[in-house]
């Protein structure tokens, strides 16, 4: 496998909520919830569904409807809203300092990080222009220490250096707790990996930790009905952020790294079940209208007891071939010993195809 | 009894002449109309200063005339009086029978001569109703948060006897119990800690003398994970109550007090009583089991403000409460009560205060909300036009928009109905209305009968904006308002109330003191 290539696999998480997506859009649901869906639904599979917004307001369900939108030139307008709140929200907070106003703010702020991701990965667009990140991130307290990381992050992602980056940043994704900031770290984390060689290590363990736990978390929940909005919200975002970290598809990373951390430090069951799921498929065989496989180690087996057999008896049966009226004389063949070969020439062929179809059939996954 | 149609008490005139005559001089008339009907009928009447009754089947029927200027309307609605904090559900269904019979005789129309009145009998329809049943109730604390729909929950809590509500209960609770009387070993405290230990740790009995110590060394970690508990007899509580409630309060320190009676007699044997006192004690600590969450299409708005006179026994005193109406907005909810903002009730039903103190609760509820939102406001008592628009003039000013503002009352216009003798209706979760003239609508709350003021409507008023017409939606943001208090379940379909409202009302009872400035207190501790 050269470095470039690129190892790919279904994400169990992914689908699931996939497969609730469309329950969502249909279903009783907030407006948010099912914008969220209809997202999910739209960087899976290009679908979508037109989904009515009563509260005009509020740039940030605009800014998600329009995510999925056919008009491209509604989404930089909806961008402009939002910019225009957060200024709002940021000045009400100078002008009175109270601690409502602030939280309005931050939490109006973090709602905006996540829409910077999905407005850039979709459509190119940034929710916070560079001047602006330093003007906010001048206004947040101690406390939001998590949020300062996500800017200066944003600030550089997309610019490939051979620096690490800065220590703070790794630090706090690596102490990551902000749950409003979840899928952005696991986003940013495994893209700036991919940008700065040097963090790379530092940065991939924060992402795969904070994959593993949210994996955990939710793989409760993707089994259970009547899910509350928080946390249906809270599946599609996760989905959409390992989504385009390239779960399902291809990941953004060497392969030889990849397999590495999946190795080393991932161990999530789903992958492992896929791998295993995928080397039976390949090695075997299943014959014509019987629905059992037969592992390629049994081929191998029937294999040398027939060809004992031809050294224990050295049987030949004779073989007479008639065919439109054409006799041919007849001839003494060793049948064990050809239906050795024959099985030999099979497993060998397929020994040669199997790391291809490994790939071929990893690849594909279980979305069939 | 037509099934689609309920008749009423309630009986409405719209006023054919330009002049309107006096509500003293239509009530003169109506009631020498009574007279004459009440000696045709042989019924015999009560006559004092101010009150007049007719005594129908042994139930005084007593009456009120209400005029609405602005849709030239009269209103005339019929109640029954009496002995009515003694009346269980049996007694007050006889007598709303009885005054409904009352109606029925007096007929469908009842004119006199002053003006050309005709008072026509008003019927609320199965088509002029709030159907909720489809409502959410979430539960955050569930482990995943789950939602179901209002009617399926209560479907599920009737079935399983409110274990669906114990098991959604968080167990890492601290209850520290207080008591002068049951120490350790006395009935009923262990009954009390048997109970609570299934949902949390159980601490103390300590001395109530030590409570207020032990409150204000109580570390941050551990106050956010506790609720005191004081257990007495109900005479002695009483008195512990005026004592503690504002100082726990302003501390923010959730505090229950129950009755030693309750915990003997009810608690153990009514799951109910259990499931409202689990839920009020972890909806103060500020995680509510369950939530009652209306369809967002009815919220266009961020939430609300109530405003209210608060007259406790030493100050008249000016409130106001903020409740956020939508999802994710923040969860500091708070009461401020203010002893600077001077103001006057000519009526019981009316509040007036001057320019100049409009101007001093605008900046004082700008601070409270502390954020640019759009709002609706709720009123307890009717205010003068033009000091709503100086509040609204300001609040705006403040970047704080106003949609629309009600006055709520749950005492004008009291007349009963025949909705809940239909058993189809009995606890159902279809309210029905009536929309009566461009701003007024009367909303029944409460679909089962307990005590006497479930018998009745809430009156709502559209007070604002000035040529704006009441709607089924807004009615919709009252009927939340009003069971969101979802955390007396046992009491669901007998919630009639507005919260904000029946905060402020609640308020009055407490022993507030001599408060200096402003008082503080956040919304989940006073419900």
């Amino acid at each position: 496998m050269s470095a470039g290539e690129e190892l790919a696999y279904p994400h169990e998480l992914i689908l699931s909520a996939s497969n609730r997506s469309l329950n969502v859009i249909e279903g009783q649901y907030r407006i948010r919830t099912k914008l969220l869906a209809n997202l999910l639904n739209f960087v899976l599979k290009r679908k979508r569904e037109k989904i009515k917004i009563e509260r005009k307001e509020d740039p940030t369900l605009l800014i998600l409807a329009s995510l999925t939108s056919r008009s491209p030139t509604s989404l930089d307008d909806r961008i402009s809203e939002y910019r225009k709140k957060l200024n709002e929200l940021m000045k009400d907070f100078q002008n009175t300092q109270s601690e409502t106003a602030y939280s309005s703010f931050i939490d109006f702020l973090k709602e905006g990080i996540f829409l910077h991701i999905l407005c850039k990965e979709i459509r190119g667009s940034t929710v916070f222009p560079k001047k602006d990140i330093s003007k906010f991130a001048d206004i947040l307290d101690y406390r939001e220490n998590s949020l300062r990381a996500v800017f200066s992050a944003i600030q550089i992602w997309g610019t490939q250096k051979d620096d690490a980056i800065p220590h703070s940043i790794v630090f706090e994704f690596t102490s990551f707790k902000d749950e409003a900031l979840r899928e952005a770290v696991i986003f940013l984390s495994y893209v700036l990996a991919v940008d700065y060689p040097k963090s790379k290590r530092e940065l991939l363990v924060s992402h795969y930790m904070l994959v593993r736990q949210v994996v955990n978390e939710l793989k409760e929940v993707v089994s259970q009905e009547n899910l509350a909005d928080p946390v249906l919200e809270n599946l599609f975002k996760v989905a959409i952020a390992l989504f385009f970290c390239g779960y399902l598809r291809t990941l953004r990373l060497p392969n030889d790294e990849k397999t590495h951390y999946i190795d080393e430090i991932l161990h999530l069951p789903s992958i492992e079940y896929s791998l295993k799921k995928t080397y039976d498929e390949v090695a075997s065989i299943s014959l014509p209208h019987i629905q059992f496989k037969v592992p390629l180690w049994i081929l191998l087996a029937i294999d040398s007891i027939l060809l004992v057999l031809h050294w224990y008896n050295e049987i030949y049966l004779p073989l007479e071939i008639s065919q439109f009226r054409i006799k041919f004389p007849t001839v003494n063949v060793p049948v064990f010993l050809f239906i050795a070969v024959l099985i030999s020439v099979f497993m060998l062929f397929r020994l040669y195809k199997l790391k291809g179809n490994i790939l071929k059939n990893f690849r594909r996954g279980t979305i069939e | 009894m037509n099934s689609e149609n309920y008749d009423t008490t309630l009986y409405v005139a719209s006023v054919p002449g330009k002049i309107i005559p006096s509500r003293a001089e239509v009530r003169k008339s109506l009631w020498e109309h009574f007279k004459e009907f009440a000696d045709e009928e042989g019924l015999s009447i009560i006559e004092e200063e101010w009150k007049q009754w007719i005594v129908y089947s042994g139930t005084q029927v007593s009456f009120r005339v209400m005029d609405v200027p602005v849709d030239k309307l009269y209103f005339l609605s019929f109640q029954p009086t009496g002995n009515v904090s003694r009346w269980g559900r049996p007694a007050n269904e006889k007598a709303a029978t009885s005054v409904l019979e009352f109606c029925n005789n007096l007929g469908s129309e009842i004119a006199i001569p002053l003006g050309d009145l005709v008072f026509k009998r008003v019927r609320l329809s199965d088509e002029d109703s709030i159907d909720i049943s489809n409502w959410e109730v979430t539960c955050p604390l569930s482990h995943p948060a789950t939602k179901s729909s209002l009617g399926d929950f209560l479907r599920e809590t009737g079935q399983t006897r409110y274990e669906n509500i114990f098991l959604s209960v968080p167990k890492k609770n601290e209850f520290h119990i207080f008591t002068q009387t049951f120490f350790k070993g006395i009935e009923p405290f262990p009954q009390l800690r048997n109970i609570l230990s299934n949902f949390g740790t159980v601490k103390g009995p300590r001395s109530m003398m030590t409570a207020k110590e032990f409150g204000e060394k109580l570390a941050t970690r551990v106050k956010e994970k506790s609720i005191f508990v004081f257990l007495e007899e109900e005479s002695l509580l009483e008195n512990w109550y005026e004592n503690f409630k504002i100082f726990f309060d302003s501390s923010h320190i959730p505090t229950q007090y129950i009755d030693e009676k309750t915990v003997r007699n009810k608690l153990p044997r009514f799951a109910g009583v259990r499931a409202n006192l689990l839920l009020e004690m972890l909806t103060k600590m500020g995680k509510p089991p369950i939530i009652l969450q209306a369809p967002e299409e009815i919220f266009i708005n961020d939430g609300f403000l109530c405003l209210s006179d608060v007259v406790s026994t030493r100050q008249r005193l000016f409130g106001a409460l903020f409740t956020y109406s939508r999802q994710g907005l923040g969860p500091k909810e708070e009461v401020q009560i203010y002893d600077d903002i001077e103001f006057e009730t000519p009526t019981g039903y009316s509040l007036e205060m001057t320019a100049e103190n409009v101007d001093l609760l605008a900046r004082k509820i700008h601070k409270l909300i502390g954020r640019r939102l759009k709002i609706d406001i709720l009123l307890t008592k009717r205010w003068k036009e033009e000091n709503i628009e100086k509040l609204i003039e300001m609040l705006l000013e403040n970047k704080i928009e106003t949609e629309k503002v009600y006055y709520i009352s749950s005492r004008t216009s009291r007349f009963v109905d025949e909705y809940l003798q239909e058993s189809i209706n009995y606890r159902s979760c279809r309210y029905p209305y009536k929309i009566l003239g461009k701003r007024i609508a009367f909303l029944k709350t409460c679909t089962e009968i307990r005590i006497y003021p479930n018998l009745f409507s809430l009156y709502i008023e559209l007070m604002w904006p000035k040529n704006a017409q009441i709607t089924q939606g807004d009615l919709e943001k009252i009927l939340w308002l009003a069971k969101k208090r979802i955390y007396r379940i046992q009491e669901f379909h007998v919630l009639k109330n507005a919260e904000p409202v029946w905060i402020f009302r609640n308020l009055r009872k407490m022993y507030l003191g001599k408060i200096r400035e402003r008082l503080t207190i956040p919304l989940r501790l006073l419900i």
